[in-house]
């Protein structure tokens, strides 16, 4: 029986992990190698969702919010990105379909270090 | 704690204290003319989990703004506040209290009138839940809507039942708690069953095809239905070994037969708790 708790609870969180339903694709898509630094993010979704949360979070940084979230409903949503820096950046975002299901999921883009000062 | 994490732990609590409650009324609605004893301590049982779940409706209500935005802070925001009051989440938790509001006070109040309100109260607690979720925008919706409601409605007469049987078992005479058994089981035999056929319909309609028992709703899917499985066998124990015993008055097969039904109770919360992740955190992949 505790044999059979705990297999309910680890399959419960680690499910945790996974949680990114309904996302069709991103630019800056994921896991993508960038030259130079976005201005802006988009989100592409199957449905119709509504933006609910959107946080940037460069390195071990605390994340931050990422520009007011547009009102509405939408598949495509383009919010600018702040001037960000080379090296790891990690974007999370939540969006409340129509069945009342609350999605979300993350992406990791890096931004390469730029040319040495003096180089050709 | 992540919102998320405490949003599951407070939706899972409301899961087994709503279907405890609705259950025991649906018990009571159906076996309380045969009890003697064991009555008074079974509506207790049901009042308590009623007033339980009418407070845990009000606390994952609450979460629901946070887990919007993945914030706590977001607890106090009354703009998402307002937007989930008057979205299909606010009707369906609105629409579980006032079930559970009926709930309780049929069994605060007993009398002549209990019975149909028992009823009137559980299946509309069953019916708060097709108000969102996968159901409301997948077709057929007809269908999908029947099937979750008779799933529900009978997962919480049994789960329900078990405490109550458990109570049955504790204070009756042994002759009238294996007469109990007896006609549970003779319910349970032909309702029971429709638990897998309704689940296994709301899946072949939800989901798209066989890959998606490796994406984790399905996964998840199939791990309930393990434990149904493992369910059904001591129900089978419980009907066929155990409760004829009992009602002969063997002391032992009554002490085996409160373990298979605590068992079974602890396997039905479980499958609540994953029932609670999974609607929480997947929707089938479409």
């Amino acid at each position: 029986m505790k044999s059979l708790a705990a297999l309910v609870i680890a399959l419960a969180c680690a499910s945790l992990a996974h949680a990114h339903a309904h996302l069709l694709g991103s630019t800056p898509a994921n896991h993508s190698t960038l030259a130079v630094a976005p201005a802006e993010i988009t989100l592409r979704f199957q449905e119709e969702v509504q933006l609910t949360a959107l946080a940037l979070q460069s390195g071990d940084a605390k994340p931050l919010k990422v520009a007011a979230l547009p009102p509405g409903r939408s598949r495509t949503f383009s919010l600018p990105l702040p001037a960000i820096g080379s090296g790891s950046h990690t974007v999370t975002w939540r969006a409340l379909s129509d069945d009342g299901h609350v999605m979300s999921g993350t992406l990791v883009f890096t931004i390469l270090p730029s040319a040495a000062p003096g180089a050709k | 704690m992540s919102v998320d994490v405490a949003f599951i732990f407070v939706r899972a609590l409301s899961l087994i204290a709503m279907f405890q409650a609705a259950g025991v009324a649906l018990f009571l609605a159906r076996f309380e003319d045969r009890l003697r004893s064991s009555s008074r301590a079974i509506r207790q049982l049901g009042l308590w989990s009623a007033l339980l779940g009418l407070l845990l409706v009000l606390v994952h209500h609450g979460l629901e703004a946070p887990r919007m935005t993945g914030d706590f802070a977001d607890l106090w925001d009354r703009a998402l506040q307002t937007q989930v009051l008057h979205s299909s989440i606010g009707a369906a938790n609105a629409t579980r209290a006032a079930a559970l509001v009926i709930i309780a006070a049929t069994l605060a109040l007993p009398g002549t009138a209990s019975v149909p309100w028992s009823i009137v109260g559980s299946g509309l607690m069953a019916a708060a839940f097709l108000l969102t979720g996968h159901t409301t925008t997948h077709s057929p919706h007809w269908a999908l809507a029947s099937l979750l409601w008779a799933h529900l409605t009978i997962v919480m007469f049994w789960f329900g039942a078990l405490p109550s049987l458990l109570l049955v078992a504790r204070r009756e005479s042994s002759a009238l708690a294996g007469g109990v058994v007896a006609a549970f089981s003779r319910i349970a035999a032909w309702l029971v069953p429709f638990i897998a056929v309704a689940g296994a319909g709301l899946a072949l309609l939800l989901l798209p095809g066989v890959e998606a028992l490796r994406q984790p709703y399905g996964i998840i899917l199939l791990v309930k239905s393990a434990t149904f499985i493992l369910l059904m066998m001591l129900a089978a124990l419980n009907k066929w070994r155990l409760g004829p015993r009992v009602a002969t008055g063997d002391t032992r097969s009554l002490r085996i037969l409160r373990r298979s039904v605590a068992a079974e109770y602890v396997l039905i919360v479980g499958v609540l708790v994953l029932t609670a992740a999974l609607t929480t955190l997947y929707s089938p992949e479409p």
